[in-house]
């Protein structure tokens, strides 16, 4: 056939291929989430979901006051990294080693993480299995995502932001503050969106941390004591670590059935969380008017 | 009697525009009229020299403009004069610029000076806020936190730069919604807020359409009466227009300076006539 | 660089040398034909005048179309807006010449032949080395001897005195010959146009200072 011809052939069946790739993808999550939402709201029953002994209230919480902490932990030491990164550093062999550095922080296994946070934080500290070790764990993996996004957003602003700032007499910490920061903030969002979305999954990094047991008693707010909600140096067992000791310790009756329900609800809660930050995300777009992201 | 006076008279004054006076000369200049006065200015990023011995007075009131072929100084020029230069790694500056007769490096701190001399930019780009809080910027960056009083500014601001009726209902709309020509007049207003002597300008109007273009000469032209100005520009046409005495840079050099009108109808110096005629780029 | 405004400006200064010959033969043929009184060498002038015209206003044009299109400074500037002027002194020293062959004719018309005035082939011969000069000077380009712009306000100044004498000598000779007065007013008219074409000779000059140097007087 002719070059034309040839070419027009070629270019449909790799449309097709893109558009079968992007479709399998999708069919894939859709069928995933949906099996797993579906499959553990099937077995469920009211009491599974209390706030009280085998319920999973009380998981639910502790994955999102752990998640919560790990991000708070994240951001406070991410995003000043990456603003040192992008703005403050020079391009030279200390900014080299820092960067590598980094990317390989991001690349350590979260099991050896765990194993080092039991040691830094449990064992050296001699306190208990506790949520507050557990959501240091977890920022250290986070801290990565964090500071290579934060960096990432500030050096793709337009360079006219920084210009037109300091041309006004700001100083360097000033147009920081005031421009660049609020001008990524979309950004760092949705890196902490995929921070969280890191969090909410981790086991191995929680396993000898956070503590695989939770004894919470709801009518007590008296921070200082080892029951309270509140108390970060608890025990605290995670969603992700129940799905996994009720799948293999197994002491509950409908220890089955617990772990689906408990898949399902970090599920819904994953999806959940993405989506409202992506929301935040486009309203923020929108009030400071229709940024390229 | 009253003809020697007037005679030497007008002898200083010629001495006093003199591009190349010499030092015994330049002494005499009353720099309280001159808002700029530059000496033996030379810069270096790293080993390359982009600017030799440059020495010029801009005078107040008045547009000045530096014309000259694609990297020859002018617009490293310009930056020294509100030291955006320092911004620069490796940058490095000698001799001396006065400032309303004050050292801009020794006497004058950076940050003071760039509220004093603003610089408005060849894209026009504001930050990503609303046009209120865009023009706000100069002034709160400078302490001013009053809402009554930001908000008095902002409306001055925007009524010397010719943007009030325009925009006076979209202060609280996202500036990036604006278009390239209204968006460039707002960051001129947002410069005027911050209250300054002098506003530089980069080669303002080349992202422009013509008719944007010319609204940004005639408030040049309007400006002119309260404010300094010095404007790079690569067409000529603009410094005829508007300037009053331009400056051709070449190769790291200033080669010549003077009234706009004599210097279009005869330069000096045969180079500037080469490249104002157009017979080399 | 800039080849297209380059060439045309090349092409107007081949038209105004040219016109500048084309002017200098005029010149000489109406001295011919005054000398002579030769009607048929008039009538040519007189007629030829249009054509010359037309030569006049095609530079004219072209000028304006390259100021126009090309905005010109410097240099380029002066010597267009001087060309301009200078062309329209042109157009009058030739119209002047096509005025005189007219009083030729009436010369010749109204029968007895009288003498012309004294000083009119010296005054002649000063104004069209003046003219000559002039045009000679606009071709060369940037003025290099001002002694020969000065030579030229001088040679001016001759053809007015000139002007004067032969004005009295005539009046005089129609007072005694009051039967010739129609001849002697012709021949008034015709000093008085040679006057004239020195005039304009004199005012290139101006132009073409102001070419050079920028200077208006």
């Amino acid at each position: 056939m002719s070059r034309i011809q040839h070419k027009k052939k070629v270019d449909k069946i790799m449309t097709a291929l893109f558009f079968g790739g992007t479709a399998f993808a999708v069919i894939l999550l859709v069928a995933f989430i949906g099996f797993v939402i579906v499959q553990g709201f099937g077995v469920m029953t009211p009491d599974m979901l209390s706030f009280s002994g085998s319920g999973l209230g009380n998981m639910l919480f502790n994955t999102l006051y752990l998640v919560f902490l790990a991000l708070l932990f994240s951001m406070l030491t991410g995003v000043p990294a990456g603003i040192f990164l992008a703005e403050y550093a020079h391009q030279g062999k200390v900014t080299h080693w820092v960067r590598m550095a980094i990317e390989t922080l991001a690349s350590l296994p979260s099991i050896v993480v765990g194993l080092f946070g039991y040691l830094a934080f449990i064992v050296m500290t001699g306190s208990q299995w506790n949520l507050f070790a557990g959501s240091l764990a977890v920022s250290i993996l986070t801290l990565p995502l964090v500071t290579s996004v934060t960096e990432d957003a500030l050096r793709n602003l337009p360079s006219s932001y920084r210009q037109g700032s300091l041309g006004l007499g700001a100083s360097h910490w000033q147009t920081i503050w005031r421009v660049l920061v609020p001008a990524c903030f979309p950004r760092i969002m949705t890196g902490l969106i995929m921070a969280a979305g890191r969090g909410f999954g981790e086991a191995a990094a929680l396993m000898f941390t956070a503590g695989m047991s939770t004894d919470i008693n709801w009518n007590n707010w008296d921070i200082t004591s080892a029951s309270c909600p509140l108390n970060p140096f608890r025990p605290g067992e995670t969603l992700a670590l129940h799905i996994w000791s009720l799948r293999t310790e197994a002491l509950h009756p409908n220890a089955a059935q617990l772990a689906s329900v408990s898949s399902a609800i970090l599920m819904v809660l994953v999806v959940s969380f993405s989506l409202a930050a992506r929301y935040i995300s486009w309203r923020l777009d929108k009030k400071m008017g229709g940024t390229n992201s | 009697m009253t003809e020697l006076t007037t005679t030497l008279t007008g002898y200083a004054a010629q001495v006093h525009d003199d591009a190349h006076s010499k030092d015994e000369a330049a002494a005499a200049d009353i720099t309280q009229e001159n808002t700029f006065d530059v000496k033996g200015l030379n810069l270096f990023y790293d080993k390359t020299q982009a600017l030799k011995n440059i020495n010029m007075t801009i005078k107040k009131h008045e547009i000045t403009a530096l014309i000259g072929p694609s990297g020859c100084g002018k617009s490293t020029f310009i930056k020294t004069l509100n030291r955006m230069n320092d911004w620069i790694e490796n940058c490095r500056v000698t001799g001396e610029i006065l400032f309303e007769g004050r050292n801009i490096y020794k006497e004058v701190d950076s940050l003071a000076l760039r509220y004093r001399v603003g610089m408005v930019f060849q894209q026009p780009t504001p930050f990503p806020k609303s046009v209120f809080e865009n023009i706000a910027y100069g002034p709160r960056i400078q302490g001013i936190s009053n809402k009554k009083k930001l908000a008095e500014i902002v409306e001055e601001s925007m009524h010397q730069a010719a943007v009030w009726d325009e925009l006076k209902d979209r202060l609280h709309e996202s500036a990036l919604g604006l278009s390239g020509g209204q968006q460039q007049r707002l960051c001129i207003a947002r410069t005027l807020a911050a209250r300054p002597s002098v506003i530089l300008m980069d080669e303002p109007t080349s992202a422009l359409d013509p008719i944007s273009t010319q609204k940004i000469e005639d408030l040049a032209l309007q400006l002119k009466e309260k404010y300094t100005i010095v404007i790079v520009t690569h067409s000529m046409q603009q410094a005829r227009r508007i300037s009053d005495r331009t400056a051709f840079f070449l190769l790291g050099e200033l080669l010549e300076f003077n009234n706009t009108v004599d210097m279009f109808t005869k330069p000096a110096n045969p180079k500037t006539e080469a490249y104002i005629t157009g017979r080399f780029g | 660089m800039r080849d297209a405004y380059v060439e045309s400006l090349n092409e107007l200064s081949q038209d105004m040398i040219q016109l500048a010959q084309i002017v200098e033969t005029t010149i000489t043929n109406t001295w011919t034909a005054l000398e002579s009184l030769d009607n048929q060498l008039a009538s040519e002038i007189y007629h030829g005048n249009q054509n010359i015209n037309a030569m006049v206003r095609e530079c004219m044009k072209k000028d304006l179309t390259i100021s126009l299109m090309q905005t010109p400074v410097a240099t380029d500037w002066r010597h267009l807006m001087a060309t301009q002027k200078i062309l329209y002194d042109i157009e009058r020293i030739t119209d002047n010449c096509a005025d005189i062959c007219h009083y030729i004719f009436h010369l010749t018309k109204e029968g007895g032949v009288v003498t012309p005035p004294s000083g009119l082939q010296e005054m002649y011969r000063v104004m069209a080395s003046m003219v000559v000069d002039v045009l000679r000077l606009y071709n060369e380009g940037d003025v290099k001897d001002i002694d020969e712009i000065d030579l030229i306000c001088d040679k001016d100044d001759i053809v007015d005195m000139a002007f004067t004498k032969s004005m009295e000598e005539i009046s005089q000779k129609m007072v005694q010959e009051p039967n010739h007065v129609r001849q002697y007013i012709s021949y008034v008219l015709i000093v008085k146009y040679i006057e004239r074409m020195a005039d304009h000779a004199s005012n290139i000059t101006d132009w073409i200072l102001y070419r050079s140097n920028n200077t208006l007087k």
